[in-house]
């Protein structure tokens, strides 16, 4: 039951992970983080519209 | 009825800061459609039927550059009913030439002359009054930065639009040439200086009679004027606007311009590269080796050692975990979850850099009250407190300066995504925040008295796995923070400007494009938008080429792996500035190589660039440009690390058969799994590097998915080496019991958590010493331990104490190196040269996979883009090839066959480098 536990645990984790990676993926944004490039990325959509 | 407000002006006149002022959170951003050009909308604030435009940053409306273009098809074909002309009040006549061809277009203006409170520092005055008068259209002085003035900006744009302004004065000659096109093309006067300039966008469609007869008056006007049209027109312009500039600026600054004085040191041709290395060694020797050192020591030593890993044992294992370990954890889960909120709240507050305070406070009092004598030890202890508790009844109860939750007057209870880094937080956002927060980290800490006793591949996979290789990589984020904060100062403050401005001198010199500087200072954060930066390169030879070479230099995701070899080697700073400036090397070398190729030849880009002034730079820009780093290398630990940990795991932990081959009890059985025989088949290619072992060869190629995967793959494979027996009872020995305390330390150690930790301490203590020993074992340690009422003697101080030597333990002076870096030093897997070797493969190979879509979308060519990560990882391969023979020549005096191979490497490098260029002569 406890080994039960934390697989499903692990399986959710991952499964958000994947889906953020894929995410990024799929903006094509900047995964390591904005240097101020000045906009010629689609990050900066994202960060402007908050 | 809408009204339509476009804002334009310079780069960098603050246009951008004026928008977010006036719109706040109602923002819309796209792209302007045909160009890669972000267009970004939004409405006043407080008034929806305002809707503003904010134009990209242009010099001038001609259509040259895809933005020029975008801002001027706006101007004409949409026509908004007011136009904002953002005015830079530091550059006046350079920013003044656009307002003259926005005046031109005839659409009512307003001027909002920007950044008057850097003027005031400059001891200058404007006459908005007089310049009024001049340009014949309202003009406003306006701090977006300081907020100044926006108020009556924005009455202005409430008020019905002013009359068209009038339009400035040019040379006869040149009035005459105009009025003969506007009589003769039925064109605006706009059009007509544009057709005279020679534009062709406004000659399509213009006969072959009506041609010549336009160079007709052009040739006349050349004649008259002894120059070409262009000229005379920008000259025209520049002479009317000086003509009154004298008559606005009221009042010159007598003092030198500090920025001057600075330039001249800051980028003389022999100090200024001189004083560049030494400004980056000292960023990388204060964030690694000595303020982040502390935080990283503090992360591998205590957070990823006995606290979370007490925490999970007490979890997933059958040992329930101590009190104190889960109040750390407990402490550091509530910080870590309240910290964007407290981010937010301190912005409110106006006081942006108390965080810094926040989180080197603790070590301030570890670190540097023990050396102080007694009286000021005791001052800056209470002081120390005294600051904790104010700041953090601040933050529960003291109203914030705007009293908003966003940019703007509108106010919000909670913000809608509380772990988000922008905008204010207001006291009920952040004490509600405080509270639940704090429940919910003392919930996930009391999940370490679970001991669900899960099954011990679980509880491998789970510790050896994903929290070896995370913890491993988030084990450096304290560097990492100092360092991505010391960064964003020198960005903001305007040096990095002038760092450009001397690479682009350098880079001109050996052939580069001036432009590729941009690139390649924006890789210095991420290679992804370094090579979309290239898109400004408008020739393609040049673009392809600073592709090419722009993820040679260290990204943000390499700097753990600097971090990692240099505590390895024990001379971090050095070796991190060493591999920075090789980054720069390559791309010097690289540019010489390359651009005597026939696919690179020919072509320059002439570059402008704008210096700005110096300034300190804004707390808030400061905090934000950080922590968004941060945000972004703890989500890619969360994520890919995460992710990368525990398939590493895994697959070095299972032969092909998926047989466990619990490699925690017998470590040599790891070379039978999936990973080792598979990395043993690549693993000699690296042999001639002097790594040739199966786990570095696996921690480069994992490296591809993202660079810091490189530690957190070391972190798995090279897990703690098991004490042996004798070693075992020599630690034990030396480790205090639990009743003493560890040190001398005394109630000069305690802080705010610690009083948690006693409680909690106390409570577990007498919870014991109720509880009947349920063996004899347990009860001859019962025995040996105090008594039930010795331990309820204890003082408040011996508490404190003891919750604080488990939280920051005592450093010895000739501690070894911890965390990963250590582990991997024990197993003996690298001597100096071969971790040289091997970090200079890592930062020079092929990029992540990120940036290798990044190249490839750039590229717009498969072959490209193959042929630029081959380029990239050969050089890597030579690079590191060249470092370990010859490293091995100097130290040892070997001179073998590999030897001479480097040698003549090295030498066709700097023949290729150093030849005549071929196709100079041709352009």
């Amino acid at each position: 039951m406890a080994d039960l536990i934390i697989i499903l645990i692990l399986a959710t984790l991952a499964g958000l992970a994947i889906k953020a990676c894929l995410r990024k993926k799929k903006e094509g944004g900047c995964p390591g983080g904005c240097s101020g490039c000045g906009g010629s990325c689609s990050c900066h959509d994202k960060k402007n519209k908050e | 009825m809408k009204k339509h407000i476009a804002l334009a002006g310079n780069p960098n006149s603050g246009k951008t800061t004026l928008f977010n002022e006036l719109t706040g959170a109602n923002q819309y951003v796209g792209n302007w459609p045909g160009v890669t050009v972000d267009r970004k909308g939004g409405q006043l604030t407080e008034h929806e039927e305002i809707e503003l435009q904010d134009l990209p940053g242009i010099y001038s409306l001609s259509p040259y550059s895809p933005e020029e273009m975008v801002s001027r098809r706006y101007l004409l074909e949409e026509k908004p009913d007011l136009v904002v002309n953002v005015v830079d009040a530091t550059n006046l006549e350079r920013n003044l030439y656009l307002s003259s061809q926005l005046m031109e277009t005839g659409l009512p203006m307003v001027v909002a002359l920007n950044m008057c409170d850097l003027l005031e520092q400059q001891g200058i005055k404007i006459d908005t009054l007089a310049l009024s008068r001049q340009l014949g259209c309202p003009v406003v002085a306006v701090s977006a930065l300081k907020q100044t003035g926006i108020a009556e900006l924005i009455k202005l744009m409430l008020a019905p639009a002013p009359a068209a302004p009038k339009t400035l004065s040019y040379p006869a000659p040149v009035e005459k040439s105009v009025q003969q096109v506007m009589e003769g093309y039925g064109a605006s006067r706009f059009e007509a200086i544009k057709m005279l300039e020679g534009e062709e966008l406004l000659q399509k469609g213009v006969d072959k009679v009506k041609a010549h007869a336009l160079e007709d008056i052009r040739m006349e006007l050349e004649a008259a004027m002894d120059d070409d049209v262009s000229s005379i027109i920008a000259g025209s312009r520049y002479d009317a606007i000086c003509s009154f500039i004298p008559q606005v600026l009221v009042q010159r600054g007598t003092k030198e311009k500090i920025s001057r004085r600075l330039d001249a040191v800051l980028t003389h041709r022999v100090a200024g590269p001189i004083i560049f290395v030494a400004v980056m060694y000292a960023i990388y020797y204060l964030s690694i080796n000595t303020v982040g050192d502390w935080g990283t020591g503090w992360a591998n030593d205590v957070l990823f050692g006995p606290v979370v890993g007490g925490w999970l044992a007490g979890f997933i294992g059958s040992e329930a975990a101590g009190v104190e370990a889960l109040t750390m954890f407990s402490a550091v889960l509530a910080m870590i979850l309240i910290f964007p909120t407290m981010l937010r709240r301190l912005h409110d507050l106006n006081m942006n850099g108390a965080w810094l305070y926040i989180m080197v406070a603790p070590f301030v009092l570890e670190y540097v009250c023990p050396h102080l004598p007694g009286v000021l030890h005791s001052i800056l202890m209470w002081a120390l407190l005294a600051a904790n508790a104010a700041l953090l009844l601040m933050g529960l109860f003291k109203p914030g300066t705007h009293g908003a939750n966003a940019y703007g007057s509108r106010t919000h209870r909670f913000s809608a995504r509380p772990m988000k880094l922008t905008g204010r937080a207001g006291r009920c956002e952040f004490s509600t925040w405080f509270v639940v927060m704090s429940l919910v980290a003392f919930g996930a800490a009391m999940l370490g008295r679970c001991t669900l006793e899960c099954s011990p591949q679980l509880q491998a996979i789970i510790a050896d796995g994903i929290v070896a290789g995370v913890g491993a990589v988030l084990g450096f984020l304290p560097q990492m923070a100092v360092l991505f904060f010391l960064m964003s100062f020198l960005e903001d403050c305007g040096y990095m400007a002038r760092v450009a401005f001397m690479l682009d001198r350098l880079f001109r010199a050996i052939g580069l494009s001036g432009k590729s500087v941009i690139p390649l200072m924006v890789s210095m954060g991420c290679g992804v938008p370094g090579v979309m930066a290239t898109r400004t390169i408008e020739n393609e030879k040049d673009r392809r080429m600073t592709i090419m070479l722009t993820t040679f230099v260290p990204c943000g995701a390499k700097l753990p792996i600097l971090a990692l070899i240099g505590a390895m080697i024990g001379q971090t700073a050095t070796v991190a500035t060493i591999a920075y400036f090789v980054g720069f090397g390559s791309v010097i070398l690289g540019g010489m190589m390359l651009r005597k190729m026939h696919m690179f030849a020919g072509g320059y880009n002439p570059f402008v660039m704008e210096m700005p002034e110096y300034h300190m730079p804004q707390g808030a820009n400061i905090n934000l440009r950080a922590m968004e780093r941060c945000k972004a290398f703890v989500q890619k630990a969360g994520t890919v690390i995460f992710l990368a940990s525990a398939l590493i795991w895994t697959l070095s932990n299972y032969n092909w058969k998926f047989d466990y081959l619990n490699t925690a009890e017998n470590e040599a059985a790891v070379e039978q799994s999936m990973l080792a025989e598979t990395g043993n088949l690549f693993a000699p290619l690296f042999t001639p590097l002097g790594w040739g072992d199966w786990k570095p060869a696996v921690a480069t190629v994992t490296g591809l998915i993202a660079k810091e995967n490189v530690v957190g793959t070391f972190g798995v494979l090279y897990a703690a080496a098991e004490e042996s027996p004798a070693e075992a009872e020599a630690a034990a020995e030396d480790a205090p019991a639990e009743d003493e305390l560890p040190r001398s330390c005394d109630l000069n150690k305690a802080n705010t958590l610690s009083a948690l930790t006693m409680a909690l301490w106390q409570a577990d203590s007498d919870t014991r010493a109720a509880k009947p020993a349920e063996t004899a074992e347990e009860a001859g340690e019962a025995t040996a331990e105090e008594t039930p009422a010795a331990e309820s003697e204890k003082t408040l101080l011996d508490h404190i104490n003891y919750a604080v030597a488990v939280l920051f333990p005592e450093v010895e002076e000739d501690d070894e190196t911890t965390g990963v870096a250590g582990n991997v030093k024990a197993a003996g897997a690298f001597t100096t040269l071969s971790a040289l070797s091997f970090m200079l493969f890592n930062i020079l190979c092929a990029p992540c996979f990120a940036a290798c879509g990044a190249i490839r979308r750039e590229m717009n060519s498969s072959r490209w883009t193959w042929f630029a990560i081959g380029y990239m990882c050969l050089w890597a391969y030579v690079v590191a090839f060249i470092t370990y023979q010859a490293g091995l020549y100097f130290t040892t005096g070997t001179m073998g066959s590999a030897q001479l191979v480097a040698a003549l490497l090295a030498a066709g490098i700097v023949i290729q480098a150093l030849r005549p260029n071929p196709h100079k002569a041709k352009h």
